[in-house]
């Protein structure tokens, strides 16, 4: 700013349009007086009018023609998105009970007529889904020789003990046996495998 | 100063601008606000159009294209009345809420607060004009259209200063030259003080100044 030192405030406050009567009387006597100062004003006025907005055209008032219905518009939209849980829970009860109702009859009577092929086919999934068998059906003879065996004590006390151990051993590493469940087929495969001991010796 | 803006705006821009009584427009404001509560749909669209000639004056100078100040227009009343919905839900009476609410204020401050956000490196008013410079060119050498050219150069450059300002500067400019707005009404929607709102837009016009540089001739008359 090249204007006298203790009139710049008063500029300043001419160029906010925010100059009092008082304080504008002051800045009139002393621009009348100095011209670097008149020259001064001059600039700031050409600074905010070059930096100030043309009015709105046209385009700009046509594009704010219907505002307000817009507004309503995304406000309603906007709302619909905040009721969006509700409803969402409400249709999927709404849904489901449909389903169900849909879905039941169907299952009632299918069930005992199945055509040959779907039972065929379930009959593989079942056997896919099931898993192999952990132990065969005992042979009767093996069983015999069994039996046989358990007749001496010393015999049977000395080949259950080590065998009924690893059998627990592999059984719980067999992840999805239950606990109890494993310490019974632990039980069952020592009664079993006493006779391959028996038999090894 | 001259209130060059003002032509061809709708004709509420009065109030919306502030310089009607501060009474008689919250009066309006308060009574569209609670009748907007009770569901009256009307008075929605009044609290727009009452309000649209400001928020359009907030936002048009950060805006790329007339549909860019619409877009940033639609988003401004949105977010007020969603500020004026919470709050007056949270206040509870609605009687007593509606006139507590500042909607206008707000308005502001939305407004404000959107364009700190909205992409300011290309607008439609710094945009540079060499398009329409070849175009004056052809049309004519008439007297006169040069120096037009030269204020349409010096009013992009100076626009571009404008808000490369830092940001409460350019705050305070923008809502004293564009919505008119007192210093009253600017410091409480940037929550400061009249004071310092005063000196941050001497102190914007002085680094605008300086970027003009200095005035030849008789130019600035």
């Amino acid at each position: 700013m090249t204007a006298c030192h203790d009139v710049e405030p008063l500029l300043l406050d001419r160029a906010a349009g925010d100059l009092d009567a008082d304080g504008a009387a002051r800045l009139d006597a002393h621009l009348a007086a100095c011209a670097a100062c008149r020259a001064e004003a001059a600039a700031l006025d050409r600074t905010l009018s070059l930096v100030r907005l043309p009015p709105p055209d046209a385009a700009e008032q046509a594009a704010l023609s219907g505002l307000a219905d817009s507004v309503r518009a995304a406000r309603d939209a906007a709302a619909r998105r905040r009721a969006w849980p509700v409803r969402f829970a409400a249709g999927l009860a709404v849904a489901a009970a449909a389903a169900a109702f849909l879905v039941a009859p169907a299952y009632t009577r299918r069930a005992p007529t199945l055509t040959p092929e779907e039972a065929a086919r379930a009959r593989a999934q079942a056997a896919a889904a099931a898993p192999a068998p952990r132990w065969a059906v005992p042979d009767p003879d093996e069983l015999w020789d069994t039996a046989g065996a358990l007749l001496s004590d010393e015999v049977a006390s000395e080949a259950a003990a080590p065998v009924a151990s690893t059998a627990v051993a592999s059984a719980t590493s067999a992840a999805p046996l239950a606990r109890e469940k494993a310490t019974a087929i632990a039980a069952a495969d020592a009664w079993f495998d006493t006779d391959t001991t028996t038999k090894a010796r | 100063m001259t209130d060059e803006t003002g032509e061809g705006r709708p004709r509420l821009r009065l109030v919306a601008g502030g310089r009607a009584g501060p009474g008689a427009a919250t009066r309006d404001e308060a009574a569209l606000l609670g009748a907007w509560l009770v569901g009256d749909d009307e008075a929605f669209g009044e609290l727009v159009a009452l309000h649209q000639p400001l928020v359009l004056a907030l936002v048009r100078r950060y805006a790329a294209s007339p549909d860019d100040a619409r877009d940033l227009a639609q988003r401004t009343f949105l977010r007020a009345f969603e500020s004026a919905r919470r709050a007056i839900s949270r206040g509870g009476a609605v009687g007593g809420a509606a006139a507590a609410v500042p909607f206008r204020r707000w308005l502001v401050r939305v407004a404000v607060n959107l364009a700190k956000n909205h992409r300011r490196d290309e607008t439609r008013w710094t945009r540079s004009s060499e398009g329409l410079s070849a175009l004056d060119t052809l049309r004519s050498k008439a007297a006169g259209a040069d120096q037009r050219l030269e204020d349409e150069e010096a009013s992009v450059r100076m626009r571009r200063a404008a808000l490369r300002l830092p940001r409460r500067q350019r705050e305070v400019l923008t809502l004293r030259i564009d919505a008119d707005l007192p210093f009253a009404e600017i410091a409480a929607a940037l929550g400061c003080t009249e004071n310092a709102a005063k000196v941050s837009f001497h102190l914007a016009v002085k680094r605008l100044r300086a970027e003009l540089g200095q005035p030849q001739g008789e130019e600035g008359a």
